[in-house]
């Protein structure tokens, strides 16, 4: 994979002015605040039921969030060509006190007990590896059965676990905690690096701002892939995007920026391996996260990540909000792009509301918002003067 | 604003001029004309201003036809610079009027008046450009 040839922290904390449309694209996609709440609530009461079961406490189960629940890069999923409500939260009920008995007994035991909860028993329904409970309106949770992987343990995976396939009838092996400690220790790292060599310090908030940056670049690229491939059965996974996501991140507070970056990175590499390339799983190089891959997937998956490539240097040609709105519906459907342009509206009309607009009588007029974007302002740039737009 | 006439015949004056309210994007040919009994009316010349669709005219103009963007016997007066004033406000409509298209909502503030259904019938509708005196 490629590294930057050179790294400023200037380069790292620099805005771009689609950065604020990007942001709210995400936003528009994410769990909201709500669901987020409610999603907590019913996960505390599922484990509280689980660990009243006579049957089950001695073997002291654990129920934690993984996956894009726990890194908070969840996007409104989208089936049968439409947005739905209910997002899919992936959990854990680990049993930490082990189990000895075979896979497929672990998982009937797990779903007897959720099977019979008073009310959300009759939502739940088995899947291959775990038992998905629909909350109706709110959002689907797969909770997977597992048991400590006793022997990764004892080489150091101290969150490594083991969970029954049924089509298998055996163990898969898994880490979600570790993968997610991995995404955001890389983060960190990515961001620290590019300030050893300047004189600027590291603070708190350049890697809280990392951080957010990252984690949109994972929900705008799963976005273009589930308004792309529309259902399809052969869509690049979200771990592969997210491993590889993570993988070229290399420190930008700009979303867009960080994603473009990104995506420009994955694609030099996709198109420069010989042969079909592997993402290994990072904490656990035995598992590699595109086994599916054949030489047409992987076309595939080129061809998307050079289109979301071109998409995206599109949209920085975009002139004015029409055309930009136009070029967010294409990368993440319309109905999407018109909520984000409408909090952007919104957010125009606050700003002019407090004044804080101006223009630039020397540039044709230009609009600039000094306090919003990090555009720069000439000395002859004025107050937009007040008045009331009439007429009609 | 690039040029400006006094036409001697209609004692109008007449500035003609570019505004671009988005970096990069697009420019418009704006005509401002301002007699001294009346306040300033602005046109865009081009690139032609569009509804979203038949039901959605533009918001803020006068018979889809010039720029409202401030009120004339409220926010204006004789005693005010065009060139302070005018520009301004024309650029914020338009950068208003971009976000509408692309949105279907204006987000600028403003006012469409009100005209009482009785009255429309009967008489004609109040004229918001009556002169100054």
């Amino acid at each position: 994979m490629q590294t930057p040839s050179s790294s400023t922290t200037h380069d790292l904390r620099t805005g771009h002015r689609l950065d604020e449309h990007l942001d709210d694209v995400a936003e528009v996609l994410q769990l909201d605040d709500a669901r987020r709440r409610a999603a907590e609530l019913a996960a505390s009461e599922l484990h509280a039921w689980i660990q009243s079961n006579p049957g089950l406490q001695p073997h002291t189960p654990l129920l934690y969030p993984q996956g894009s629940f726990l890194i908070k890069t969840t996007v409104r999923p989208r089936r049968d060509g439409r947005d739905r409500d209910e997002f899919d939260l992936d959990m854990v009920v680990e049993l930490q006190g082990g189990w000895t008995g075979t896979p497929d007994q672990l998982f009937e035991r797990i779903w007897d007990r959720l099977h019979a909860h008073p009310t959300y028993g009759r939502y739940a329904t088995k899947k291959r590896r775990c038992v998905c409970i629909d909350f109706p309106g709110e959002f689907h949770m797969d909770v997977l059965p597992a048991r400590p992987d006793a022997d990764r343990r004892k080489n150091g995976h101290h969150t490594a676990i083991e969970v029954p396939d049924r089509k298998l009838h055996d163990w898969k092996e898994s880490d979600p905690r570790s993968f997610a400690a991995w995404f955001e220790r890389r983060c960190r790292e990515r961001i620290k690096e590019r300030f050893v060599s300047s004189s600027m310090s590291l603070l708190p908030e350049d890697v809280e701002a990392g951080l957010g940056a990252l984690r949109k670049t994972v929900q705008l690229t799963k976005r273009h892939r589930d308004v792309i491939f529309n259902g399809d059965d052969d869509v690049p996974r979200s771990i592969v995007l997210t491993t590889l996501l993570a993988d070229n991140y290399y420190g930008r507070r700009s979303t867009y920026l960080a994603l473009r970056d990104s995506v420009e990175r994955i694609d030099a590499w996709a198109t420069a391996t010989n042969g079909i390339p592997r993402v290994l799983n990072p904490v656990n190089e035995e598992e590699n996260f595109a086994e599916a891959w054949n030489s047409e997937s992987l076309q595939e998956f080129c061809r998307f990540i050079r289109r979301f490539l071109a998409g995206l240097h599109e949209l920085d040609q975009a002139r004015g909000p029409q055309e930009l709105g136009r070029l967010l519906g294409v990368l993440f459907e319309e109905d999407v792009a018109a909520m984000a342009m409408k909090k952007y509206g919104e957010r125009q009309a606050e700003l002019f509301g407090r004044n804080e607009a101006l223009y630039e009588p020397k540039d044709k007029g230009r609009i600039v918002v000094p306090s919003a974007t990090a555009a720069l302002v000439s000395e002859s740039a004025r107050a937009v003067p007040r008045g009331t737009n009439f007429g009609g | 604003m690039r040029q400006s006439t006094r036409s001697k015949a209609t004692k109008k004056f007449v500035a003609v001029g570019s505004l671009q309210p988005f970096a990069g994007g697009i420019e418009y040919q704006t005509r401002i004309e301002y007699d001294i009994r009346r306040a300033p009316r602005i046109w865009i010349e081009s690139p032609r201003l569009e509804r979203r669709s038949d039901e959605e005219p533009i918001p803020h103009m006068y018979e889809q036809e010039r720029v409202c963007a401030f009120m004339p016997q409220i926010d204006w007066n004789r005693e005010m610079f065009i060139a302070d004033y005018v520009p301004g406000r024309v650029v914020q409509w338009l950068y208003f009027y971009e976000i509408w298209r692309a949105t279907g909502e204006w987000f600028g503030g403003g006012i469409h008046p009100v005209v009482p259904e009785k009255t429309r019938r009967l008489a004609t509708p109040i004229d918001t450009e009556a002169p100054l005196e």
